[in-house]
């Protein structure tokens, strides 16, 4: 009973509900089998390179594509399967931008007030707050083309919010911004998001984007999810060797499973090598083959009575600045140190490399 | 210190010789003066008394004076006006629809040879294929609507070619965006799409009408009995001699109406376009 209540609660607060989508191009199956969820006022990203199927998540969902099949799609509790995309709760900040340069500023954001056929001065009530919002409210009788590319993104998300959608849908929308607005805009995004209470679904390739904003991330790969979970959890705890190297591990060794408990393991590299690390997700048994993660950053030299070291002699070093990347082989293979210890470290030689156990996470998907 | 002479003459080779870039720029302002010269000549001795002295002067409109008082061109001008604002309509309609089609055809190649084609068959094979076609063929009269049909297969590969400078570059993400804000596909094609075609569109239009306007080649297999006003001054100039002066006043009309027309065609399409 109480389990029911619990369940209701859970299928009433989940904004959008997509299960099982299969969309092929031709003979390329761009999502095979994806079923994703996002609660209310989630920030949910989708991670993934080109071709991982991201964006054409992110287009089934908005009803732009017409997937080949699709268990379940629901958004605000509504099923649209079958709906076009103008039916849909939801809307898009597409990645480049796509405001109508034929129209204001003021006059693209209350387009889609104006399609739902507000009274003029409350839609331009609504489209002037929407643009407060984004700090543009100066700029709302520009054209689009006097606009610079950062205004042009925030015209964009105010055109999209503006409608109250209970789903937003984000395709790479600062892709084409440069570093500096890059990082302002992630705070400002931040932000919003959690001011309107609203459903972000944000798609990216940048793991930093990833880190910094969401509440929760799926991975993706050719078409299928790879990883779900918070942001630290893929940060530290990748279950494939995808995901560890698409979240930015230098260092990824195999190895075998020796003992295990709750949450770390003993591992054999070769070489004969004992080591310890933390467990992703995932099934593991002594004897099974498994890999190694260790970021480069986590690697340091180490005494001969460390536990957590292996014997290594230096192959190259490069400084670059703020630090220093060094290369060394070892039995199990070569490793990759950054040493943020200053010039000085250049000169001293390292015989043996070591890592703490909760710096190197175990995990059992070596193949993926 | 080894001082350098002071007079050492450069020997370029040939093709690269100071000679080359003087002889393009005379050679093309003798073009332009070959092209704009006589233009100019025919409206200065259209307004002369005695045009066929080919000397200007003196001045006087005489012959405009008479070309209104004229009604033998009146039909076929109203013909020829009739005819190319259908085409020009037409076109404008036809070449939206085709050039929206044909840019979303993702090898668009093939299909945009076979549509402009027609602009380098002959038009005296084209007139005389459609002269077989529409009178024996077919069977039917020949007069306005088949000259009308000839200006339509003349003028529409013009008036697409104008047509996709428009759409190949239309931004489909905008469509998008639209439909993702809620509007129907209706509602998409007139706020958003038909806006931003509206310069193609009409310099379509206005293309139509002006090859329409001008043309005779097709005209002379496919008239009938019907004259165009490009007809009627074709036989005017080649029967009679006493009105050739008349003709001299109805060409200068005709060129100073058409100039700006095609003026107005290319400012719409890529200066006014371009700010949008």
């Amino acid at each position: 009973m109480r389990k029911d209540v619990e369940m209701n609660r859970q299928i009433q607060e989940a904004m959008l509900e997509v299960q099982d989508v299969v969309h092929r191009y031709g003979n390329v199956t761009a999502l095979s089998h994806v079923s994703i969820s996002a609660e209310r006022g989630e920030f949910l990203t989708i991670l993934g390179s080109s071709g991982s199927g991201k964006t054409t998540m992110l287009r089934v969902i908005s009803g732009l594509e017409t997937p080949t099949s699709v268990g379940k799609l629901r958004i605000d509790g509504q099923d649209v399967a079958g709906l076009p995309a103008a039916k849909r709760n939801c809307t898009t900040v597409f990645q480049n931008y796509a405001l109508f340069p034929h129209m204001s500023v003021i006059e693209n954001v209350a387009y889609g007030l104006r399609i739902r056929h507000m009274n003029p001065s409350d839609a331009l009530r609504e489209a002037r707050r929407a643009l407060a919002m984004v700090q543009l409210e100066a700029k709302a009788e520009r054209g689009i083309r006097q606009l610079s590319g950062g205004e042009r993104q925030r015209v964009a998300l105010a055109r999209a919010v503006v409608t109250k959608p209970a789903v937003l849908l984000l395709d790479e929308p600062l892709g084409a911004l440069d570093e500096r607005l890059r990082q302002d805009m992630q705070v400002e995004l931040k932000d919003l998001q959690r001011s309107l209470g609203m459903t972000f679904v944000y798609i990216t390739h940048s793991q930093e984007e990833a880190l910094t904003m969401s509440d929760r991330v799926i991975l993706m790969r050719h078409g299928s999810i790879v990883q779900s979970g918070r942001p630290l959890t893929l940060f530290d705890r990748p279950v494939s060797r995808f995901a560890a190297d698409f979240m930015g591990y230098e260092n990824i060794l195999e190895g075998r499973l020796i003992a295990r408990d709750q949450e770390s393991g003993l591992i054999e590299l070769p070489g004969g090598v004992q080591v310890r690390g933390m467990l992703a997700e995932g099934a593991f048994a002594p004897g099974d083959g498994i890999g190694l993660a260790i970021r480069a950053e986590r690697i340091g030299p180490a005494d001969a009575d460390y536990p957590n070291s292996v014997p290594a002699t230096v192959r190259s070093r490069i400084y670059r600045g703020k630090y220093t990347d060094v290369v060394v082989d070892t039995a199990a293979g070569a490793l990759r140190l950054r040493s943020w210890h200053g010039s000085h470290a250049e000169a001293e030689d390292i015989a043996r490399v070591g890592w703490k156990p909760a710096d190197a996470v175990i995990f059992s998907r070596i193949s993926e | 210190m080894q001082s350098i002479p002071a007079t050492r003459t450069i020997k370029l080779e040939a093709s690269y010789s100071a000679f080359w870039p003087q002889l393009g720029k005379w050679c093309g302002i003798a073009m332009l003066a070959l092209i704009y010269f006589p233009l100019l000549w025919l409206v200065l001795l259209s307004a002369s008394n005695d045009p066929l002295s080919g000397i200007p002067g003196p001045f006087s409109l005489r012959h405009y004076g008479s070309l209104l008082g004229n009604p033998q061109w009146h039909g076929p001008m109203a013909a020829s006006l009739l005819i190319a604002a259908i085409i020009g309509l037409i076109c404008a309609v036809t070449a939206t629809v085709v050039g929206r089609a044909v840019a979303r055809i993702s090898k668009s190649g093939w299909v945009l040879v076979l549509f402009v084609l027609p602009l380098f068959v002959p038009g005296m094979s084209m007139g005389a294929a459609l002269f077989i076609f529409i009178g024996a063929v077919l069977g039917l009269p020949l007069g306005f609507w088949s000259i009308a049909l000839g200006h339509y297969i003349w003028a529409f590969p013009f008036s697409l070619l104008i047509m996709l400078v428009v759409t190949l570059r239309f931004d489909r993400s905008l469509i998008e965006a639209g439909k993702d804000l809620g509007a129907s596909n209706w509602r998409v094609f007139c706020d958003i799409e038909f806006p931003l075609l509206m310069p193609g569109i009409v310099s379509a239009g206005l293309f139509g009408f002006l090859m329409s306007f001008n043309e005779i080649m097709r005209s002379i297999f496919l008239r009938g009995t019907s004259e165009t006003m490009p007809v009627w001054s074709w036989i005017q100039a080649a029967a009679q001699q006493s009105q050739v002066p008349v003709i001299f006043a109805l060409a200068s009309i005709v060129l100073l109406i058409s100039l700006p027309l095609l003026c107005g065609v290319f400012w719409l399409l890529f200066s006014r376009l371009n700010k949008v």
